[in-house]
Order: structure tokens, then sequence, then C-alpha cells
């Protein structure tokens, strides 16, 4: 990285100066400069992608290629400032999403499906190429003999033909078996059903009985079957979240079902599995599992409207939100927002990521993606919006008050 | 005529002496570059066909090192998703459409003719024409980079993201025209393997005695016909939607993107298959040669290749597990799937029962097979494991699904090719490849690959979807590091084999003729091989000649005569003889094209037509489809300049051997030529009613939305007189075999009219139906049949039009326009479709 340096001042406000220019901090919210802050990994090591914007809401860079070439443009006054939580890991409570960490009847079913399956195919596997190896170096060869031992055909036929159908078999059997388990339980009536609807590239998630919009998060209480209802709003998608389930496709004019059970609560990946375009990659979900306590709680308090706002900052924010396009496409219920094109917000400031899982929900995200979400998710149909520090900041409050 | 009949009632006519430098004449082409483009021997068509995919290999190689890179860690920035989608997408097209098939077509075009101990394929300038659009279809798609707009739906081009809405560009259209012009040169590459299998063998081939390569491509050609047909008509139907605004897979209008699924593993699935038995068609090939042995097995071993081929267009669903289809047809498929598993196991224990009882040589051709059978089993065994549905369902779209692939085609497809091209190889450059570079690759390759693949499992399972241009840091980034350093040193294998190719060609030993001591015919040539291989046909009595026969040109006293005659006479021309289809006995001699222009002209036109069409420049792309349809009928015009004018010389010859000579078109061949055409449309009109009754099974009502079912008098009246043309050519057909010219051009006249009076019939009734293409997906599918039908009609009387044509300026049209009783036979297909279209689009809606 030559032409820049970030300087950590604290938890949450860095430094970006040009090096051949002094630094100093400044005051965010007075001066109106903001980073969003996305840790890369490179070969060369880890870097910090960041996007600073000017007094006049211009932003000055999108990403690190304008430091390595532009850092002479940087201002000799302070560039200077974020409002970068703390390095907060994505992940959070989730680590991996290994199917062979079932966290449900019907993954573990396929987990316990599965070493079946490799035990077997090991077996053969070294049975084959044990053979193999063993008429490769086998000594005491005979001279040409073009007889075909009668032995040989019954060989080839046994372990060619007699040999795979048993296993095959088998194997039918336990594809039968697992399946049964797999099926849809008893009784047609869900206590609870969920749509979920594939955006390009978000999920939308509905509580039909509810009232409840949200999105990129799927709620549902721990040890009940609950049927999800899926289809598509453009493309081709699939539903995967590998430690409850197998996937699912989302297909357009086409409602498919899956039933979710997952054994306790907790927070599991998941992910678009089915290739949907140019961020594909990021269309990251997550199903939060809550003991059924905390599953009512959380649908009583998602079912309400959007709270007031409650001071004159809030009150601002909401007006910015109303005037700068937001409500276009995005609905706050209770608010005349009511754009159905991006993710509901009524409870925005509840979820735990921004962009279907492409960067946490924290403020210095939440302002970078804001200004320009394209440097964060290139492709994502979310415009840049062109704020200046007085009408962002506000914005931001109001964002985070949605809870 | 009986060729056995005894010689002493014929008269003998002397043969006259022809040197070789004679006899070469006809077979050489005119020097210099114009010689070079007008080429269509199977020698220099095959060489170029597999340069020209490897080369293919090498842009879709480096697209995976890209991407590589790009994995090597979590979240990294060293290409941004759009790049990383479109070499995601080139990756995969060019390696299953521009790499694999074309690069086993022409080692086919190489080496099949003298396998089968003759000199020629049976379509030389579609031979031409077969390598020009695989290579102008492979620069359309490539030219994609110069407009900036590289297609990124993946290879598999899933609608609705390949549709105008969500790919908006050009992208998709190049890869659609592109791959259509390359796929249309596939088929007719198969159409060369089936009429050089079934009809140009040496004498005495009988059907158990062909090379089990020659079966393995037989199979293979086969399953091109029924699999690349349904994708060229998918991507029609697809451009259609895109260019002329039809609702296929437009779900607002009725359409179906699961239709475009469907079609798309109907031909994907089978691809597969497609790759995998020729290359274990080579494994059958060159297992017995190392192992110093004739193959255990061979009718198990041939049995298995073709239950393959037909099992494998009954499992395409399971690609589609998770697209919601009903729980017992995905058992039906998972079995099915497995099913398939037990003639890959016959094979594999064929070729372990021939090593038992063999004493193996170990050189490089050898080590790639040993290497093919560690890779392919392991690849097979997780294809078993993907079957499964609940299985599947987890690791579908994840990077398990691609070890698997990688195992089951780098191991199934590439290692046999690489150990077929150290193989063939040295017949075919005239040195020998060095052992050691060769080793030195074999290990590179070998270990390279295990090293990128062999995690791709693991990362599958522990979560990591396909096509994704980055991934979060939860335990997956060792296993894509470790990923990512073995394809470098898998590209360095490759790498090795370039050298080895470059310093062996100049610097290697001269290859003796037959430096493995192979059973097979084309070890009979000398080395450098002249371009028709044998000059003397070679007579067959075993399946393994080589190592069985003392004398390969030794048959009965007939045959032993035909070869030494043919050795001298006709010379002038470039003949060939043609046999019998289960014992191959003669047939008739005939004669294959000589160079021309106008496969390039062909090719190159149906290229800039594409272009055109991509811009819709409407003008310019007719004038290009006047000039391809213009290119087609002159390289079948009759090459009367370059046979022998004096019939005299073919009669005495036809009395001394008892074999007709058809030095103007043949009629078995010929036959299977069209035979295979049919096929090829009837497939076309198959996918096309496949997905009129899908689309209609979609909806309660039919047709939707109010429209009135089609009126049915003027549709039964006109096929009709489709169903009289064809009665017609049948008389013209008999005319022809009674030797009649005049009823025979009388008949193929009115054939010709009442085609028109067909067609002009079938337009106004369409004009006038009340829906367009663009209404719905009913208007789409029902004018999409339509106008098939009307394509078929029109190729019926096109032919039947340029024939009568040409018999009419002939004098004696009789001998000369066998074509006649072919052309009949494509009209009997074009009224029995007919009868199948009107019953579809007129009687079905009236009743279901």
């Amino acid at each position: 990285m030559v032409g820049f340096r970030i300087r950590w001042l604290s938890d949450d406000l860095v430094a970006v100066y040009g090096v051949r220019r002094g630094y100093r901090s400044c005051d965010p919210a007075q001066d109106g400069l903001y980073v969003g802050c996305k840790r890369e990994m490179s070969p060369l090591g880890s870097i910090r992608v960041c996007i600073l914007i000017d007094e006049g809401g211009h932003r000055l860079n999108i990403s690190r290629h304008w430091f390595t070439e532009n850092a002479h443009h940087l201002p000799a006054t302070p560039v200077i400032m974020t409002l970068l939580a703390t390095d907060v890991q994505l992940q959070g409570a989730v680590d991996s999403a290994s199917i062979l960490e079932p966290a449900g009847p019907a993954a573990a079913a396929v987990t316990n499906l599965w070493w079946w399956l490799f035990g077997l195919a090991a077996l053969i596997y070294l049975f084959v190429m044990g053979l193999l190896l063993w008429s490769l170096l086998r000594p005491n060869r005979q001279p040409n003999d073009d007889d075909v031992p009668p032995k040989s055909y019954k060989f080839v036929l046994l372990s060619g033909v007699a040999m795979p159908a048993v296993v095959l078999t088998g194997v039918f059997a336990l594809d039968l078996l697992t399946v049964r388990v797999l099926s849809p339980p008893p009784g047609t009536d869900a206590p609870l059903s969920i749509d979920v609807t594939g955006h390009q590239w978000w999920w939308e998630v509905e509580y039909p009985e509810h009232g409840v919009v949200t999105a990129n998060e799927l709620h549902i209480p721990s040890n009940l079957s609950v049927r999800l209802d899926l289809t598509s709003d453009d493309v081709i998608h699939s539903f995967w979240a590998p430690e409850l389930q197998g996937k699912i496709d989302l297909m357009p004019g086409q409602v498919n079902t899956l039933w979710l059970h997952a054994d306790q609560a907790g927070v599991y990946q998941g992910i678009c599995a089915e290739y949907c375009g140019i961020q594909h990659a990021k269309m990251l979900f997550l199903v939060v599992v809550h003991s059924p306590e905390d599953f009512e709680t959380w649908l009583t308090q998602q079912s309400q409207p959007a709270p007031e706002p409650v001071n004159a900052v809030l009150a601002e924010g909401q007006a910015v939100f109303m005037r700068s396009g937001c409500s276009n496409c995005h609905r706050v219920a209770g608010t005349q927002a009511r754009g159905d094109l991006g993710p509901d917000l009524t409870h925005f400031a509840s979820r735990r990521t921004i962009g279907s899982g492409a960067v946490p929900n924290v403020r210095g995200h939440l302002a970078g993606w804001i200004i320009d979400s394209q440097s964060i998710k290139p492709g994502n149909l979310m415009p840049p919006m062109s704020l200046d520090g007085t009408e962002l900041q506000p914005l931001l409050a109001y964002l985070e008050s949605l809870e | 005529m009986d060729p056995s009949s005894p010689p002493e009632t014929r008269p003998v006519a002397p043969v006259p002496y022809v040197s070789d430098a004679e006899f070469d004449r006809a077979w050489n082409d005119p020097p210099g570059i114009w010689g070079w483009l007008t080429t269509v021997q199977n020698g220099p068509i095959g060489k170029r066909f597999i340069v020209t995919a490897f080369l293919f290999f090498i842009l879709g190689g480096l697209s995976a090192l890209l991407m590589r890179i790009q994995l090597a860690s979590p979240e990294n920035a060293f290409l941004d998703p759009e790049t990383y989608n479109r070499l995601f997408t080139m990756h995969g097209s060019t390696m299953m459409f521009l790499f694999t098939i074309p690069l086993i077509e022409g080692i086919a075009t190489l080496v099949l003719p003298q396998m089968l101990g003759s000199r020629e394929l049976p379509f030389p300038r579609l031979t031409a024409f077969a390598y020009w659009a695989f290579l102008f279809g492979g620069l359309i798609f490539y030219a994609s980079f110069l407009f900036g707009d590289v297609p990124d739906a993946g290879w598999f081009a899933y609608v609705p993201l390949s549709g105008s809405e969500y790919s908006p560009g050009v992208g998709m259209d190049f890869w659609l025209l592109g791959l259509g012009v390359a796929e249309i040169g596939a088929i007719a590459g198969s159409f060369e393997i089936i009429a050089a299998i079934f009809k140009m063998r040496a004498m005495g081939m009988s059907l158990n005695r062909i090379p089990i390569f020659a079966w393995a491509l037989l199979v293979m050609a086969f399953m091109m016909i029924f699999a690349f047909t349904p994708l060229i008509v998918g991507s029609l139907l697809l451009e259609l939607d895109r260019k002329l605004g039809t609702a296929f897979y437009d779900v607002s209008r009725g359409g179906d993107p699961l239709l475009w699924q469907h079609i798309f593993w109907i031909f994907g699935h089978p691809d597969v298959y497609i790759q995998f038995i020729p290359a274990v068609g080579m494994v059958s090939t060159i297992v017995p040669v190392f192992a110093r042995r004739k193959l255990i097995g061979y009718p198990f071993v041939v049995i298995s290749m073709v239950a393959t081929g037909f099992l494998s267009f009954g499992l395409w669903v399971h690609h589609m597990f998770a697209t919601g289809l009903p729980e017992l047809s995905l058992s039906f498929f998972t079995a099915a799937s497995m099913l398939i598993a037990i003639p890959s196991g016959v094979q594999v224990f064929a070729w372990i029962a021939t090593i038992w009882h063999g004493r193996p040589v170990w050189k490089t051709p050898f080590l790639f097979v040993i290497g093919f059978f560690f890779i392919f089993v392991l690849g097979g065994l997780t294809g078993v494991m993907v079957a499964v549905v609940p299985f599947d369902l987890q690791v579908h779209d994840s990077y398990f699904v691609v070890a698997h692939f990688h195992y089951v085609l780098i191991g199934g497809m590439l290692f046999p090719v690489f150990a077929g091209i150290y193989y063939w190889g040295p017949k075919f450059i005239g040195r020998m490849f060095d052992e050691r570079l060769g080793k030195l690759n074999f290990w590179l390759v070998f270990i390279g690959f295990n090293v990128t693949f062999f995690p791709m499992h693991i990362s599958g399972l522990l979560g990591m979807p396909r096509r994704v241009y980055t991934y979060l840091d939860s335990g997956l980034a060792p296993y894509n590091l470790v990923s990512t350093i073995g394809a470098f040193i898998l590209a360095t294998g490759i790498l090795v084999m370039i050298i080895n190719y470059v310093w062996s060609s100049r610097r290697g030993e001269i290859a003796p003729a037959n430096p493995w001591n192979a059973d097979t015919l084309e070890w009979a040539t000398s080395t450098p091989m002249r371009q028709m291989g044998f000059r003397k046909l070679p007579i067959v009595k075993s399946l393994h000649p080589i190592w069985d026969q003392d004398d390969l040109h030794q048959g009965s006293e007939a045959e032993t005569r035909l070869a030494e005659g043919m050795a001298h006479w006709p010379y002038k021309w470039r003949s060939q003889l043609v046999t019998s289809t289960l014992d191959a006995e003669p047939e008739e001699i005939i004669h294959v094209a000589n160079y021309s222009i106008w496969p390039l002209v062909t090719a190159a036109a149906s290229m800039i037509l594409s272009f055109f069409l991509i811009f819709d420049l409407l003008m310019p792309a007719l004038v290009c489809l006047v000039i391809t349809v213009i290119g087609m009928l002159a390289w079948h015009r009759k090459d009367y300049a370059a046979v022998t004018r004096d019939t005299l010389e073919d009669e005495q010859f036809e009395a001394m051997h008892g074999i007709p000579v058809h030095a103007t078109g043949s009629r078995g061949v010929a036959r299977w030529g069209m035979i295979l055409s049919i096929m090829v449309y009837a497939t076309a009109l198959f996918v096309l009613i496949f997905s009129y009754l899908f689309l209609r099974l979609n909806v309660p009502e039919w047709p939707p939305e109010g429209i009135a079912p089609p009126p049915l008098l003027l549709g039964a009246v006109s096929h009709m007189l489709l169903i009289a043309g064809a009665g017609a050519m049948y008389w013209a057909a008999r005319s022809l075999h009674r030797d009649q010219p005049a009823p025979m051009k009388g008949a193929m006249a009115v054939a010709v009219a009442l085609g028109v009076a067909y067609m002009g019939a079938i337009v106004f009734d369409f004009s006038r139906m009340g829906f367009a293409h663009d209404t719905n997906a009913y208007g789409s599918v029902f004018f999409m049949l339509g106008w098939m039908q009307l394509f078929i009609a029109l190729t019926a009387v096109l032919m039947s039009g340029v024939t009568l044509y040409w018999a009419w300026r002939d004098a004696n049209p009789t001998r000369t326009q066998w074509s006649v009783e072919h052309i009949a036979l494509f009209w009997y297909f074009a009224a029995a479709s007919g009868v199948l279209t009107y019953i579809v689009l007129y009687i079905l809606p009236y009743v279901f």
C-alpha cells in the first residue's frame, strides 16, 4: 500500500493520511467525514478498504485502488475520520456451515447417511485399487497366453455386475430410509409457516400470520417443524442452511416447500446455492433459532410498527429518509415509506448484517453502505446516495433507532 | 452382382502399373496456402482439431488459474465479482464445448479411417466444415472479449438469469450463437463417425471385429446427435426469447424456466458420457497393448458402452433434485443414476483382468491409464453418492460436486486422452515422445490434480457453494489455499507436456511404424502416414489383425483380388471401398470428395451471419444466409471433372470384380448420411413437441387466455398435399430403380410443386391465427413447432428441386442421381412429421 496510511485513534476512529502529509484527527460530527471500512485479506496480508466522504457528501474514493493511484489528491487538511466500530467479525456466533455438524434431525440424518456412503466408498475404493495394484505388480507371470481363462469372465461379471448390484441396492435402501426421515411431518397443518422470497441478492422473509416482514434473517423457534414456502421474485436462487436441511430452489412462478427443524437455539449460516448473478457469493442469510419463549417475544416485537422518532435528531433522520429517496425502495411500517424494491427496514437495527451478510450492521459500515454500497457489494441494486454530513448523521441515528 | 462368384466367368482386363507417386497425386492437395485452406482430408483436419482444441484448453485453464488465485484466501480482492463470474462461465463453456468434444473429434478424425482399414472419412467436406464451424464458433464466443461484454451466466445459462431482462447485453448472444455454430460442427462430425464405422470398414471387419475404440466412437456419435440437437433447439428458443420476444421461458406469459433446465440437462448429462465413452474406448485400446495381451471380455465392454449410452439419457433429472420436483420421480432418477455404475464397473474389472493376465510395460501412455483408474474410480464413487437424493440436496452446487465432476471429467476423460496423445502421437508427428518428460508430465499432472481437487470434497462438506467469487473465513481457507497450490502444480504438468511436444517433434527419436507393437490397423500404415494411409486395402480376419494375421492383404480370392485391383485403379480420383454394415463385404466403390473451398466459405458465412444477428443487422444477415446456402449447394455439386468421364473403365472394373463403381455419388454411405440427417430433424421435432406438452401441462386451459383453437380444415388439406408429395417422391425413386429418367424427373417436379403449395397454404393458415409468436408461451410454441415443420418441408423441397435441376442437366441421370432415393426417404419423414405436427398443433387443443 503505497500512498496512504491508516492510524487507529481509538476503537471507532481512524485517521487516514497521505504519505507526504501530516494528519490530525477531527470530530466526525463537525467535519462530516466518514469512512466505511471492511477488512480484506489478500495474498499480501490484511488491508482495509475505505470510503471517504468529504463535507459535500462527495466520495473521495471508493476503494484501495484510489489510494494507490490518487494519493496525492488527498487534501492537505484532514481527510481523516471514521465512525468505524470495532472490527466486528461478520460471522459473530457463526463460524461454520458444515454439513458434518448438524443442528437438526434432517441434517443429522444426512450426516449419518454421508458416513455410511463414505465408509462403503472407502471400502470399495481400497478393494478396487488394491486389486489393480496387485494385478500390476504381482510376480510369476506366465508367458503371453491369449486364451482367456473362463474364470476371468466370471470375475468380470461377479465384480462388475453382481457386486455393484448388491452394493447399489443397499445404497438405494439407505436413500429411501433417509428420504422417509426427511419427508414432511404427518398432518399438513404447520404450526408456523414462513414465506421466503429470493431477490437479487437478498432474502425477504415474511410471517404472514403475524404481519412480520424482515430480511436476510430467518427466526424460528427451536424444536418445532416450521414450514417454509419459497419462491423467487427474479432469477432462480437456492436456500441452503447446511447445518439444518438440504437445499431447495427458489423458482420464479412456483412455490417450493421446505421443512426446517432446529434442535437448539443458536445462529446458523445460510447461503444462496444457485448462481444468481454478480453477487451470488454475497447472498447470505442467518437462521436465528430462539427458545420458544424468546421467539414469541421476538415475534411480538417485530410485529410492532417502527418506533416514532423521540427527539429532534431522529425526526431529522426520518425526514432525510423520506426526502432522499430511501423510501422509494424501502418500507418502514407506520411511516410513509412503502417502497418494496429493497428490504423492509421497520426493524432494521435489530438485524445483524447489512447487504445480506456483506458487512456487520454497525454504524461505520452503515454509513459506507448508504453512501456507496457499490464498493462493498459491487453490482447490488442500491444506488449510491449523495448525502452530506449533516444529513448522514441524523439518518444513521434514525436507522439505528429502528430496533 | 456377387463378389464371390467364380472368377473365370468374367473378362480379365490387364491392370496398368501405377507408381506410388502417381497414386498419391489424386490424394495430394494443391500446394501452398490454397491447399491449406481447401484441404478436406482427415489427416490435416484431425491435427487442426487437436491443436485448436488444445489452444482452447489453455485458455480455459488460464481462466481456472485466475479463479484459483482469487479463491486462495477468503475475501480476496484479486478479481472483482463480475470478472470472476465471467471467468467461470468461460472456463466451463470452453472446456465443455471447445475442448473436450473437439479434441475427441480430432482424434477420431485422425485415427478412425485407418483404424478401420479405409482411406478417408465418408464425407470429407463435412469434416472440413465441422472443423471450420468449431473454430469460428469458438472465435465468435471469444470475440465477446473484444466487445467488452463477456457472457457471465454460467456454462449452464439458466433462465431467467440468461434472459434479456437479467443479461441485457450482447454477452449471452455471443455465448448462444458462438456455441450454436460449434455444436453444429460437432453434429457434423458425428455423421462422419457413424457412416465411417457402418459403411467404410476393411473387408472382413464384421461387427465382432470392430476395434473397441471405434465402438466407443460409434456410441459417442449417436449420443451427440441425440444430445446436441436438443441443446441447439433449447439455445434457439432462448435466443428467440431474447431477440424476438417469444415467451418459452417467461413465467409472466406462461413460459417456464424449468423447460430450459430439462432441455439443457437432456443434453448436459449425456454430454458427460459423450466425453467419457471415447475416453474409456482409448483405455480399452491402450490397456491390452501395454499389458501385452488381448482385452478380456471384449463383448462385455462393448455392451457396457452401449448400455451407458442408453442409460445416460435417462438420468438428467439428477441435476434438478433441488428444483422441487415430486419425490417419487426423484427416486426413479436415483435408481437410474446408480444403474449406470454397473457398466462402468464391468469395464473397470475387464481392464483389471486384462492387466492381471498380461505383462505390463511401463510407458507414459500406460501411466496415464493407471492414473485414470485412481482418479476415475473415486469420481465414480462420489457420483453414486450424489445420486442419493438427500445427500445430493446437501452437496448439490457445492464444492463437493465441483470435486466430483472434475474427478470424473479430468480422471475419466483428460487422463485417457493424454494417454491417447502419447500413444498415437508418434504415428502422426513421426517421432517418439521423450519418456522422461512424459513421466514428469504424468506425475506433475497426477499430483497437481489430486492436490487441487481432493480438498474440494472437504470444502464442499464444510458448506462452500459453487460459483462464489469469495467466501467467509470459516475454516474454508486452508483447503482453498491447498487447491490453489495444486492448480499451479497441475499447470506446470501441462507446460511440461507442451515442452515435450515441441522438443520431441524436432529432436525425438524417429518413430517406427508400430512402436508399441499394437494390434489395430492404423499401425499397419507407414510412419509418417501417406494421405490415404492404405494404398493396398487390408483384409481383416481377426479382432487383432496385426497380432493374429501373417498377411494383412490376404483374404478370400475375390477379396484379395479386389484389394490388389484397388491398389491400381481408380487412381485418378480419391477412391474408397464401401462395405456392408454387418459383415463388411464389399458393396461399392465410391469417390470421396476432393479438396474444396466451400466448406470454409459456408462456415465463415454462418459465423458472420451470427455476428450480424447478435447486433440485429437483419439485411446483412440475410445476405450471409444466402451465401451459406449457396456454399452448401456448391460443395455438394457433383465433381464430374475429378472422376472418370468415360464410364468404360468403370464398367470394366465392375465386370472384373463384381462390384459397382459409383464415382458420382454413393448409395450406401449417402443413405446413412440421410438417415442421420433425419434423426437430427426428428430429434429437434421431438424436443419441440416435448416443449409444447410441457408448457401445456403448466396451465389448466389450453389454448390459454381465450384464444380459439386452430381451425382444422385448411391444415388438414395442406398436409394431404405434403403426403401426396411424398407419394410422388416414391414414384420418382421407383423410376430411378427401373432406369426410367423421364418419369423420375416428372414425379420430382410434381413433388416440388406439391411441397411449395403445402408451404404456401400453411403460411396462409398461420397468418390468420389471431395470435402471434410473442403473444404468450402458447403462441411461441405453436409457431415454433409450426415453423420447424415448415423448415422440414422447405429442406425437402430444396433438396428435390436442386437434384431435379442436376438430373435435368445430366445425360445419364439414373446412373448418377442415387440421391433421389435418399431424398425420397426425407420426404417420407417430412410427411410423417407433418402428420405428427398436425395432430399436436391442431387436434390436441380440442381433446386435451
